[in-house]
């Protein structure tokens, strides 16, 4: 079948198999950063806001996605402009291998979106569904609270040197 | 895993969340989910309205997040599976599933999920129950946070003058799939607060497990025993851990 | 090289952000699997599913008749070419006991056949069609049944070792190292108390999230490139180019991000596959494995029985210890003898004062996963054993875990006979220890952690739980001696950059940015301005990759070398540019500044002259390293914990490393690293296992049911790095990528025992296994000797 998709704002139109999962037809379009680990729902390597809500790209059929605002960690800012939430990954050192790291910024992206200043437990909830192996998750926790701590002062970053400081 | 069928030979798909079966509706002291309601959805309209306790807890933690946000609690009810966070608190408080289909009426949530006939040729429409103002004690056994329980226990007390007017005991995962643990629940009617809970409550309920990965049937057995009197406790004002 | 420098660091020591993290961040950076090659086919592997069995028919007929199959490759029609899959250097100390498709399958989940169609859905269509003829055979799964004389034999007499070690594949042995100082029954005999235990430890998973994958297709000349996950380029190139029978110059290997290696990816076994499939058809040809794939088919860590004896005086002197180590190679045997025997190699130095010492390392073929390299390597294992061996003799003599070791461990200035007597499949290499802090990590991690406050008190915060800390102390080491090599070479760009390039592989442990570090150090420039270009086999100089914890210490003292030889050019320019004299000159911030007279040169106008100038050449430089050492980092490590009495649960409330890796090159890169292994430790400890049902299969394979932890189980994790100065380093550093993952295991157990006096000697610390073991209440699972009566009270 085919359909109209909407990728951090871009049109495309797309032919796929009725049963194809969003994830492998974000990657057959070249929609890279969203990476492939377990195809089970369990990884969240896959993940996709989708209308804005976290979701596991390889438990979502694409036809289910069709005409709906798909946004990847590239839809969240690029290398000029990187959001709050992917410099602060950076600057504090929470991306080794960065195979999760599009997952991550996303899942906290969505938690800061609902709780702007998240507790402890409110961000092991929102992260819940993403796995890290390479980073035992210390630094990925302090990311979400400096992105956290960067979006309340004062929005999004510009430019490459790091947010407010 | 949600999709791992083969579906190749598929003719035509409906999305079902664009069927308007979403939503946590109330009329008075009744609510109302939608069968399209995501596990978020509900717990967070559950928690703004102060409602169901047990239950907005458990969809707030069952799975992870990414899949809180497409689990349904209709494709929940239909399909049951062994590990499910939502039936406990629904079986207890005592909810009726809407079918349209073969059969199109309320009935029983227990009633559904023991009669196969019921669940033929039917679409769950949603599910609805009555909030009472009940105490609320929940435990999900898992290994790691984001696990599949190898049983969920969901205790609610009625208290009134200091004394319990009515318990419910449910038990999600045992060989029955659930148990309603109505030995515990009648043990303890008219418990009065704070005193010593009666004796041997764990091993009280007659229920039954399969090997997990979480342990054998014998060690589920056990913890359940230890993680009931553990909640009875709780819930009850011993002045215990959860 | 690496002399302490007078002034003080300028990039060295720094929290440089990793020179990938924004791009990794925003999504730009490409893995193996994100390059688009057009018309590649789709590989799919028919895996075994009997542990034993011979191939006596395999039918492609009909799966060759499924529209879009390309090609389909058995042991019918490729090359038999015996081979190691492990990733080692050239001869490789592991067996060639592997075939690409074999005979006879070995465990479930090894390799039958293969499927190249034009799409995914064909290849696995394809897969369904192939008929297998099996004559299952009678499986082996107990490692200590493996070489009695009627056990079922995996591997025939053609398989062999390239290298001349033990092997016996009559006996099922897949690797041997052994030696004896001293006399052993004399120090026995002189002992006050000896002690003999047995700990177990299990098979387990690395799951780096990004699965095994490679793809391959024929540049514009019918050269072969593979673009794959690996962590070893070069051991890839040389190891496809021979499967295929084609010279290795005709093969390039280019590794890009990678997500994640842990060692599971310092294997070549994916890379043959699409090599072999492209190589035959002329068609580019990409294999992602499944998940499912890398749990059954990939390689896991050894599960290894360590059985400690030891002799004892009163006073706690060790007379005598034997370490008799048998450890499950799975069906085949790579890093088979060397994973063994670096159980023994890096566990016994640590205590080096033990006069008559025996070590037995045996590795056994079973039908079950394959083991491979592992971040720890051997080690991991032993410490497990020797950890808590060490708590029990302390303990007996009444002694403080922490004291005892502070007491006998190895110190700056001393040696150890083991580390010549265990090599890595060639001789080892004697060394003196020049740098170890061992004593302050301990001291600093046990007032983190409340060692006083809370050792021996059995706290009980609430009915039915309880507390205790137990520690653990561990060393690795930098690299292979001898064996190890890396290169590198820089050259200048008229800005007043540096393309350096490197072989080494950044498996995302930030590898590019502490090269970049190091040469930045040495040319006084800011570390944007050397731009590393690693892991391309046809672009950058040799470089064995990234295992045995060598990149740092080996690839940056390469790099080091090269960036000096460039320093030297620049200042022989600038010399003759400001009219001055060498010794007078220095390098900083991208200029080269005359002492005397405070005139400065930047480095792009060095650059130009050289490039475009008078005289010109291009100021450039390689160099090469192979230690003659491998300087260990050291560590203490510390656990917290809180048994539920009742359900047999285990919480790890806190737990502290400290580590003693040298000079940090990367300070936050190292935490990342300790943060990471030690998590990973934990989880060895608590969570993770191969389920096996009776016929060898592995049930769990799936993060549904083989657990990992995410965010919300961390416990309050801590890092204390205490630097110290290995003059051989570079700057002044050792290693740090493996040693994390040594201490939790041993420390939980030994927290475990200070809160119940309950020991546990095998892993996993499941709640059923510690409920259990609280309910015996017999100090020893399945030690040999079952302990007297005052085991299990206060030391």
């Amino acid at each position: 079948m085919q359909g109209r998709f909407r990728v951090n704002g871009k049109e495309a139109l797309w032919t796929f198999e009725a049963g194809a999962t969003l994830l492998d037809v974000l990657r057959e379009n070249g929609v890279t950063e969203v990476k492939e680990g377990c195809r089970e729902g369990h990884c969240g390597c896959c993940a996709v806001l989708l209308e804005g809500v976290l979701v596991d790209s390889c438990q979502v059929f694409a036809a289910t996605a069709m005409e709906r605002e798909i946004t990847t960690s590239r839809g969240l800012g690029d290398l000029r402009a990187p959001s709050a939430v992917q410099q602060s990954f950076v600057d504090a050192g929470a991306v080794q291998c960065g195979f999760c790291t599009p997952g991550m910024v996303l899942a906290t992206h969505a938690l800061l979106e609902e709780r702007p200043e998240p507790t402890e437990e409110e961000i092991a909830a929102g992260l819940d569904g993403n796995l890290c192996r390479c980073t035992g998750y210390v630094k990925i926790a302090e990311a979400v609270r400096l992105a956290s701590e960067r979006r309340r002062a004062g929005g999004n970053c510009g430019g490459g040197g790091g947010c407010g400081a | 895993m949600l999709l791992r069928r083969d579906l190749s030979r598929i003719r035509g798909m409906v999305d079902l969340s664009r069927t308007g079966l979403s939503g946590l509706r109330r009329e008075g002291e009744a609510f109302f989910l939608g069968a399209t309601t995501t596990f978020s959805e509900a717990a967070r309209a559950l928690r703004t309205c102060g409602a169901a306790p047990a239950l907005s807890r458990a969809l707030g933690i069952a799975a992870a997040t990414p899949l809180r946000n497409r689990i349904t609690v209709g494709g929940s009810i239909a399909s049951f599976p062994l590990w499910s966070d939502l039936m406990g608190p629904l079986l207890a408080l005592g909810s009726s599933v809407h079918l349209r289909g073969r059969v199109a009426k309320t009935v029983p949530l227990e009633d559904y999920v023991t009669t196969p006939d019921l669940r033929k040729g039917t679409l769950v429409t949603g599910c609805s129950f009555f909030d009472r103002p009940w105490r609320v004690w929940y435990h999900r056994e898992v290994r790691v946070r984001f696990d599949y329980p190898a049983f969920t226990l969901t205790l609610l007390a009625l208290v009134e003058e200091e004394c319990v007017k009515e318990l419910r005991a449910v038990l999600v995962g045992c060989r029955n799939r659930f148990s309603r643990m109505t030995e515990i629940e009648e043990a303890l009617r008219g418990f009065p607060l704070g005193t010593e809970l009666p004796g041997g409550l764990g091993r009280r309920f007659d229920v039954a497990f399969s090997e997990r990965p979480h342990g054998s049937a014998a060690y589920l057995r056990e913890i359940a025993g230890v993680w009931v009197e553990r909640g009875l406790s709780a819930l009850l004002g011993n002045g215990k851990d959860s | 090289m690496s002399a302490a420098p007078k002034r003080a660091f300028t990039v060295v020591g720094r929290n440089v952000a990793k020179s990938d993290a924004l791009a990794l961040a925003v999504g730009t950076e490409r893995f193996t699997g994100d390059f688009s090659v057009s018309g590649a086919l789709s590989v799919a592997v028919l895996l075994s599913p009997h542990p034993h069995a011979d191939i006596i028919r395999i039918d492609t007929s009909e799966a060759e008749k499924i529209p879009g199959v390309v090609d389909i490759l058995h042991h019918g029609n490729v090359p038999e070419v015996l081979h190691t899959t492990a990733g080692q250097g050239y001869p490789e100390p592991s067996p060639y006991d592997t075939l690409l498709f074999d005979r006879k399958v070995r465990f479930v989940g090894d390799r039958v056949a293969l499927v190249a169609a034009e799409t995914k859905e064909a290849s696995l269509a394809a897969l369904g069609k192939i008929v297998v003829d099996y004559v299952p055979l009678e499986p082996l799964f107990d490692p200590e049944r493996a070489m009695e004389e009627d056990a079922p034999r995996l591997h025939g007499d053609d398989a062999y070792a390239p290298l001349p070690v033990a092997y016996d594949a009559a006996r099922n042995l897949a690797g041997e190292i052994a030696f004896t100082i001293g006399d052993l029954e004399k120090g026995f005999a002189e002992a006050d108390f000896v002690e003999e235990q047995v700990y177990h430890t299990h098979i387990t998973a690395h799951c780096a999230l990004e699965p095994h994958c490679a793809s391959a297709c024929l540049d514009e000349r019918g050269r072969l490139v593979v673009i794959s996950s690996t962590q070893v380029p070069f051991h890839a190139r040389r190891t496809t180019a021979r499967l295929l029978g084609i010279p290795t110059g005709m093969v390039r290997v280019v590794k890009p991000r990678l997500g994640g290696g842990f060692g599971s990816k310092q294997e070549i076994l994916v890379e043959p596959l699409v090599a072999m499939v492209t190589w035959r058809t002329g068609r580019p040809a990409t294999y992602v494995c499944s998940r499912k794939e890398v749990f059954l088919s990939t390689r896991t860590r050894h599960a290894m029985r360590v059985r400690l004896k030891t002799g004892m005086m009163r006073d706690g002197t060790i007379t005598a210890l034997s370490m008799d180590a048998l450890m499950n190679a799975g069906a085949y045997g790579p890093h088979a003898l060397t994973v063994v025997s670096v159980a023994g190699g890096k566990s016994l130095p640590l205590f080096n004062k033990i006069p008559n010492l025996r070590f037995l390392g045996r590795s056994v073929y079973t039908n079950l996963p394959v083991g491979g390299a592992y971040r720890g390597y051997g080690a991991t294992q032993a410490f497990f054993g020797l950890n808590q061996h060490v708590d029990i003799l302390a303990r007996r003599v009444g002694q403080d875990f922490l004291d005892y070791v502070k007491r006998w461990h190895i110190r700056e200035g001393e040696t150890s006979p083991v580390f010549r007597a265990l090599g890595e499949g060639k001789e080892g290499v004697d060394q003196i220890i020049r740098s170890c802090k061992l004593d302050e990590c301990i001291d600093r991690g046990a007032e983190a952690i409340g060692w006083r406050e809370k050792r021996g008190k059995r706290l009980s915060p609430a009915p039915g739980r309880v507390r205790g800390v137990g520690a653990a102390v561990s060393m690795q080491g930098s690299g292979i001696p001898g064996i190890d090599m890396a290169a590198a070479s820089m050259k200048m760009n008229e800005d007043g950059s540096f393309n350096l390039l490197v072989g080494a592989a950044d498996i995302g442990t930030g590898a590019d940015t502490i090269l970049a570090q190091i040469a930045a150090e040495v040319l006084g420039l800011s570390v944007e301005k050397i731009l590393v270009l690693s892991g391309d086999t046809d672009v950058t100089p040799f470089d064995v990759g990234a295992y045995a914890s060598s990149t740092t210490y080996v690839s940056g003292n390469a790099v080091a070398k090269c960036a000096e030889s460039c320093a030297a050019q620049i200042l022989d320019v600038a010399a003759d540019m400001l009219g001055a004299r060498k010794e007078d000159l220095c390098l900083e911030n991208g200029s080269v500044r005359d002492l005397r007279t405070d005139k400065r040169v930047a480095f792009g106008d060095v650059a130009v002259k050289t490039l475009y100038g008078h005289d010109q050449f291009q100021i450039q430089a390689q160099a090469s390293y192979v230690g003659s050492e491998s300087p260990p980092p050291f560590m203490a490590q510390f656990a917290e914990v809180e048994v539920d009495l009742e359900t047999g649960k285990v919480a790890v409330l806190d737990f502290v490393s400290a580590v003693d890796c040298g000079q940090p090159i990367n300070p936050r890169l190292v935490e990342g690293q300790v943060e990471g292994a030690a998590l990973n430790g934990i989880a060895y400890a608590l969570w993770e296992e191969y389920r096996f049902d009776g016929s060898g299969r592995m049930r769990n394979p799936s993060f549904w049911d083989y657990k990992i932890p995410t965010l919300g189980d961390v416990p309050r994790l801590r890092t204390i790095v205490v630097s110290s100065h290995e003059e051989t380093g570079p700057f002044g550093a050792k290693s740090v990528s493996e040693i994390g993952i040594n201490g939790p295991a041993p420390a939980i157990a030994n927290a475990i025992y200070d809160a119940t006096g309950v020991r546990l000697f095998d892993l996993p610390f499941t709640p059923e296994k510690v409920l259990q073991a609280l309910r015996a209440n017999v100090p020893g699972q399945c030690g040999a000797e079952s302990r007297p009566a005052t085991e299990g009270k206060e030391a």
